[in-house]
């Protein structure tokens, strides 16, 4: 006897069809797994069998062979228990095959018959979407992240016994209401807010601008400062997700497995602080199942790097390309994985070993020489991608003990949003969508300055022994100034403040 | 190239000859004698030197191996100038010790100029960095040679001002050309090279050791006029190049600091023993030696607007943080962003570490 289901795999973000079939024939009992399973697959014998029995069904006394086609492809993942154990008990005829027709079927079973959370839910439901597949039966605990696709028929299952009382039409089961991604924005809440953010005024504003701009920010200052907590405030100000942007970020976090699945979507901008110990892989992606590293878990967000000279070199220095190209190729021996990385680095670091380089607070230990080193630890290429320097001052004692709130962090927020939707006009046609991502061809038609401004640099160049790098990302933070304050020409105000924060590409220590 | 320079200059090849053997070398021959023929009859030498040392010289004394550094020098652009040479700096020749030979890379026109030194700390605080600065800028106007080590700190504002106004200066190198020291001021030599000079006595080969540098100041001390220090620690080798200074009779002017500074320790050290070296504006140095100061350019003024004023108003006297202006003036950062840098870019103010300001 033969049956066939159909279920789905997933190659990185992106999912293709796996048709199940199984034979079960005289011979010895066993169980047979072939077409390029992983261990987990390989080890469903044990859970499809209890999981049957406990479910008061035979299990069958003969050979069971289980095919996964295509069969040039390596399956990973537990999703197939729930395929494997339906076709089982087609060929032992509890169910008819042509109740499943039409149907994908993903779920993990556990020893009594429940079905277990899955991880990739979301990229396999909108890849099988695409593909033509519209019905799908899925474990109840990925409910809420399959009712942000439209159009499809979805039955969330809590055990083996109800999917075949549903079969057989024994028992109706509830399809999953879909629900709009606005009901879920509204549902949020923030986390951390710049109205408790006391003094800093400089560092807001210039984390105003990198929101708007969608410029890569590093803080500098004595330990203490505040800067951590300044990074976490910043994904608050960002503009908010829009339905394809949180479809992306959510299909990532889901094969990753870190999706919240109270919310089943990501609403808010994803904030990635990865430790300084991490590893380049668990930083880039990979591993043995290609998996998303922090660089792609950030995407659409804010990748927060905290002590930025810590790290080690050559794992720092891997984001220069996916910086670049906003997405990285995780290539690995049995496959290759394009995933998107597309996201604004806020960076942190002390001005010196010990911390307190030029600190009003307390008195730096450190030689010039130690001082250099520290701070040549990273590149110059890596420095070329961070438009805003800004230095950060520990708090005074009075400062920190005023109880008036600063402005929140929706008001920023505000100015931000239009500041985008100028850039989104400007942009319509292309693919950037933000002022860091201008080409060369864009930067020369927006960034043209007049000859007021052109002396201006000129003279701030040979004043202030700025790089010849920092050209281009003081005209790209000039042109982000001037959106925030809704001028179409890049003024001198405009220019004087974006040259305000290129500290580092001066002589830092004399 | 006469004889006796030649002898300095094979001299100089050996980097276990202290400046002090080499005199006595130079006792045991006539003027005018070449050294390398006699090197092995004159018995004389014997008690100067040890047996490994003459060993060691007498491989080096065909004269194809002195040509051949000759052309390196010459390659690299080394001008050598020697203590018999005509364009030796006349300020040199008065000291007790003066160098045999000085390496040259640069204009040596300015060997013969009206020096000042400028040494201090290599950790300055805001302050001595903020004086040194002011001071120089002064000086440079009135075509005065800026002469400092270009260790890190202080000599390094003094060369880096001097380059950004425009002026002369000369950096005194400790080891040879091949050893900058530190070399995070290699670009900076390389800067100095092009348009000013850098000297050194010893030849290119020789690393810079520790000993070398007191014994570097006494020529940085010897080429100057004077010799100015804004900021100095108590054990700092800019008391070493007060002590050559007063050696040599050089005028010496000292910026007072706080008296619980660190960084001002052996300035008021020295301010306590030589009451007249106390030096509270750059006129004070220039009245010294008779130069005009120009009184209407003191009173030159950019012209600000009301916005900048008011900012100036707060940076008069100390430095003051970003945060800190931003809560006395109450702009918005964006508008005091804009303020200050058009100060910086003036020259009025100056940035300094952690975001803070200080007027210049």
């Amino acid at each position: 006897m033969l049956s066939k289901i159909l279920s789905f795999g997933l190659n990185g973000i992106t999912g293709y069809p796996v048709e199940i079939e199984i034979d079960i024939n005289t011979g010895l009992p066993g169980y047979d797994v072939v077409g390029l399973a992983d261990t987990a697959i390989k080890e469903s014998k044990s859970r499809v069998k209890a999981a049957i029995k406990n479910s008061a069904y035979n299990y069958p006394i003969h050979k069971v062979i289980i095919n996964l086609a295509p069969a040039d492809t390596k399956k990973e993942g537990s999703m197939y228990d729930l395929p494997i154990a339906l076709g089982i008990l087609v060929c032992e005829k509890v169910i008819e095959n042509k109740s499943l027709d039409g149907f994908v079927v993903l779920g993990e079973l556990s020893l009594n018959g429940e079905i277990r959370k899955l991880n990739g839910i979301m990229p396999m439901l909108i890849s099988a979407k695409q593909m033509g597949y519209n019905k799908f039966i899925i474990p109840k605990e990925n409910a809420m992240e399959a009712s942000f696709i439209d159009q499809v028929e979805v039955y969330p299952v809590e055990t083996l016994r109800q999917v075949v009382d549903f079969l057989r039409g024994e028992n109706k089961l509830e399809k999953n209401n879909s629900k709009t991604f606005e009901s879920a924005l509204k549902e949020r809440e923030i986390a951390h807010d710049f109205a408790y953010v006391k003094g800093q005024a400089s560092a807001k504003r210039a984390m105003e601008i990198a929101a708007a701009g969608g410029h890569n920010i590093l803080l500098i200052g004595p330990p203490g400062a505040g800067k951590t907590m300044l990074a976490k405030c910043f994904s608050s100000i960002l503009p908010d997700l829009t339905f394809e942007e949180s479809l992306e970020v959510t299909k990532i976090h889901s094969v990753a497995g870190v999706l919240d699945a109270r919310t089943g979507i990501v609403v808010e901008r994803p904030f990635r602080s990865p430790h300084h110990t991490a590893t380049l892989i668990s930083l880039t992606g990979g591993g043995a199942k290609a998996k998303p590293g922090e660089i792609s878990l950030a995407h659409n967000g804010v990748l927060f790097l905290d002590e930025m000279p810590e790290y080690a070199r050559n794992t720092i220095e891997t984001l220069r390309q996916p910086m670049e190209d906003g997405y990285i190729t995780v290539a690995r021996n049995a496959l290759t994985v394009q995933y998107p990385a597309n996201f604004i680095m806020v960076a942190s670091m002390n001005p010196c070993p010990c911390g307190y380089y030029g600190s009003s607070t307390n008195a730096c230990k450190c030689s010039p020489a130690a001082i250099h080193k520290y701070l040549s630890k990273i590149s110059g290429p890596l420095m070329d991608r961070i438009d805003l320097h800004i230095e950060v001052d520990s708090i005074k004692y009075e400062e920190l003990t005023q109880y008036d709130l600063e402005e929140p962090s929706k008001e920023i927020k505000k100015r931000v949003d239009k500041a985008r939707d100028k850039q989104l006009a400007r942009f319509k046609n292309s693919k950037i969508y933000s002022n860091a991502k201008m080409g060369e061809k864009e930067f020369k038609q927006y960034c043209s300055l007049d000859k007021e401004c052109t002396d201006l640099l000129e003279l701030a160049f040979k004043r202030l022994n700025l790089s010849a790098r920092a050209y281009n990302r003081i005209l790209k933070v000039a042109r982000t100034i001037a959106d925030l304050d809704n001028s179409e020409k890049i003024e001198k105000q405009h220019l004087l403040e974006a040259i305000q924060y290129r500290s580092l590409d001066q002589k830092y220590t004399v | 190239m006469t004889i006796d320079e030649k002898n300095i200059i094979w001299l100089d090849l050996f980097e276990f000859l202290t400046y002090h053997k080499k005199i006595k070398i130079l006792d045991c021959f006539n003027k005018g004698e070449d050294i390398r023929l006699k090197f092995l009859s004159n018995p004389k030498i014997n008690e100067v030197l040890s047996k490994s040392e003459i060993n060691k010289m007498a491989v080096c004394l065909q004269d194809s191996f002195l040509e051949k550094q000759l052309e390196n020098y010459k390659k690299s652009g080394i001008q050598l100038i020697t203590f018999y040479d005509d364009k030796y700096p006349y300020a040199l020749k008065q000291i007790s010790t003066p160098p045999l030979c000085l390496y040259c890379k640069g204009n040596i026109q300015l060997l013969n100029t009206f020096c000042i030194g400028v040494v201090g700390t290599r950790k300055p605080t805001d302050y001595g960095i903020a004086i040194t600065k002011q001071f120089v800028k002064e000086l440079v106007k009135h075509d005065i040679t800026i002469v400092s080590g270009m260790a890190v700190g202080v000599d390094t504002v003094a060369h880096k001002t001097t380059l950004e106004e425009g002026g002369n200066t000369i950096a005194v190198l400790a080891g040879g050309f091949n050893h900058i020291y530190p070399a995070i001021n290699n670009a900076l030599s390389k800067k100095i090279m092009e348009s000013n000079l850098l000297i050194t006595e010893n030849n290119p080969n020789v690393p810079s050791l520790a000993y070398l540098f007191p014994i570097r100041n006494r020529i940085i001390a010897g080429l100057s006029k004077g010799i100015f220090v804004p900021e100095a620690g108590e054990k700092s080798g800019s008391m070493k190049t007060i002590d050559y200074a007063i050696e040599f009779n050089r005028d010496i002017f000292v910026a007072p600091g706080k008296i619980n500074s660190p960084m001002s320790k052996g300035t008021n050290q020295i301010i306590k023993s030589l009451q007249g070296s106390i030096t509270l504006c750059p006129e004070d140095i220039l009245e010294n030696y008779g130069l005009n100061i120009d009184k209407n350019q003191k009173n030159f003024s950019v012209q600000l607007d009301m916005d900048a004023q008011i900012v100036l108003n707060y940076i008069q006297t100390e430095k003051k943080s970003f945060q800190e202006l931003a809560d006395l003036t109450k702009f918005s950062a964006k508008d005091l962003n804009t303020i200050l840098m058009e100060l910086e870019m003036s020259g009025i103010v100056t940035k300094l570490a952690n975001n803070s300001y200080i007027k210049t």
